[in-house]
């Protein structure tokens, strides 16, 4: 996989939120984004994942141009902001009524991701009775249930405790290694030194890379 | 395109809100019932006594009392006024809902925008046109409990007039034409619960995106009335204006005559259909 970001910028409501962004992504790497809050980490990440348009420049997905070839990378697992579940059903069935959707993985995968994350697939509680780090967990399983190509993790660790750091930097590793592209935007500068390949530092919508 | 049909289905029919406006609608047979209770106690008290009259002969039956034929009771008048809420409350608010929540970003991101909005279009459509066929339904075979159902003869009352909704049919088999109504109010319901997709994200509450048909069809009526200038009170203190959408679910409203609601359900379809698309697939809100 070949993420190309080619002199992007995005601009809402007048004020410019990316400034010519360029930026190549491979798969089997993971990169990290730091920066403070309100820079344009989850900006960048939502122009990748087909959420939002460029206004000026383009973003091209093994050659194919988002938003006029493809609308959304056509294998993306992704956890933008809050993880996002309907309330009125267990984790499990959340999992099944977004995989049905695709019809990619069966009852096996989808077990496997929710113990993966350290979660019962057993568990009737319904999602809105959740703690936080319990919420966060199925939001990185629903990410990783379908292997997806391209991994999009918004602020992955948000919620989650000492335990829980460790199995998502576990589970972002292997990602790697079965060769997706893992883009994680965090502003715990520790987590990404740990994890990723390559780090850039996102500073009022320009994006730098930092020495490792 | 079938998957996420089927996925949208199976969420409106496990929505506790499909329910809820169920059981809004049981409110309004509920009352229906009562309404024909009273009436048929009254009916008989002025019937019983006078030479060579019955019942029959005075035209006291289903096809006339009904919540889908009688205007006049308070269960006609309550649903009257509720009908958009009813419509739209069983799932009208899930996108919103859901674009609020971030579930749309899962979801759009695996079948695309054009799939999700179709496929939610579609499970909206369906859900807020059941849960009023299936309140008038309702309401027609519980008031069937304590009303005669005899045929109406043409000559003897005129329940529909001349040129109004298959009246005809209705002259001769009152049973079809109840289901043929229940057909359109199918299609009536249905697109109006679509005028939610005139709701924006700014709307927290389903509460308030429910209500949003209903506004919608108020200020429509509010304009058509000020354009048309064709507001009438009648002496029964009921504001009837001809071109009260509101009124649309009155089977013998004469600003409706045959097939006429089709061509409402059509523009209501067109706008929503168009509203929906820019704001689901084009429309960023980034």
């Amino acid at each position: 996989m070949l993420i190309e970001i080619n002199d992007v910028s995005k601009k809402i409501k007048g004020a410019l939120i990316l400034k010519h962004v360029t930026l190549q992504f491979k798969g089997g790497l993971v990169y990290g984004f730091q920066g403070p809050n309100g820079s344009g980490k989850t900006m960048l990440l939502r122009l990748v994942a087909g959420l939002i348009l460029p206004t000026e420049g383009e973003v091209l997905i093994d050659g194919a141009r988002l938003g006029r070839d493809i609308d959304f990378p056509p294998s993306v697992g992704l956890l933008i902001e809050n993880p996002a579940f309907l309330p009125g059903y267990t984790g499990k069935r959340n999992l099944e009524l977004l995989a049905d959707l695709r019809g990619r993985v069966g009852d096996r995968e989808i077990c496997e991701a929710i113990c993966d994350v350290g979660l019962d697939p057993e568990d009737k509680r319904k999602y809105r009775k959740y703690s936080l780090g319990m919420k966060q967990r199925l939001g990185v399983a629903a990410a990783i249930m379908e292997k997806p190509d391209l991994l999009l993790l918004d602020e992955p660790t948000n919620a989650l405790d000492e335990k829980g750091v460790e199995m998502l930097c576990a589970l972002i590793r292997r990602e790697r290694d079965r060769g997706a592209c893992v883009l994680v935007a965090c502003h715990d500068r520790e987590i990404l030194d740990r994890l990723a390949d390559e780090i850039y530092t996102v500073q009022e919508g320009c994006v730098e890379r930092r020495p490792l | 395109m079938r998957k996420a049909i089927k996925t949208e289905f199976w969420k409106a029919f496990h929505n506790p809100l499909l329910w809820l406006a169920l059981a809004g609608g049981a409110v309004v047979v509920i009352i229906s019932v009562r309404d024909c209770i009273v009436h048929f106690a009254e009916w008989k008290s002025r019937v019983y006594g006078s030479a060579g009259v019955s019942l029959r002969s005075e035209g006291y039956s289903l096809f006339v009392f009904a919540l889908p034929y009688d205007r006049h009771s308070f269960s006609a008048g309550l649903f009257r006024y509720i009908w958009p809420i009813l419509a739209a409350m069983p799932y009208g608010s899930s996108y919103i809902q859901e674009r609020r929540s971030g579930v749309y970003n899962q979801v759009v991101t695996r079948i695309g925008r054009k799939k999700y909005f179709f496929a939610k279009y579609l499970a909206v459509f369906v859900t807020g046109g059941a849960v009023l066929a299936l309140t008038q339904a309702a309401a027609l075979l519980a008031d069937a409990m304590v009303l005669p159902y005899w045929k109406i003869h043409v000559t003897l009352i005129e329940v529909l007039t001349n040129g109004a909704f298959l009246s005809e049919l209705f002259y001769e088999n009152a049973w079809l034409h109840a289901l043929a109504w229940f057909g359109m109010v199918f299609l009536l319901g249905g697109s109006a619960a679509c005028l939610t997709f005139f709701a924006w994200t700014g709307l927290r509450l389903w509460t308030l995106v429910s209500i949003v048909p209903f506004a919608i069809i108020f200020v429509t009526n509010a304009v058509l009335d000020r354009i048309t200038g064709t507001g009438i009170i009648h002496n029964t203190g009921i504001i009837r204006k001809a071109f009260n959408v509101l009124n649309i679910m009155e089977i013998n409203h004469p600003a409706y005559p045959g097939f006429s609601r089709l061509l409402v359900v059509g523009v209501i379809v067109a706008a929503t259909l168009a509203v929906g698309y820019i704001q689901v697939v084009k429309h960023e809100l980034d």
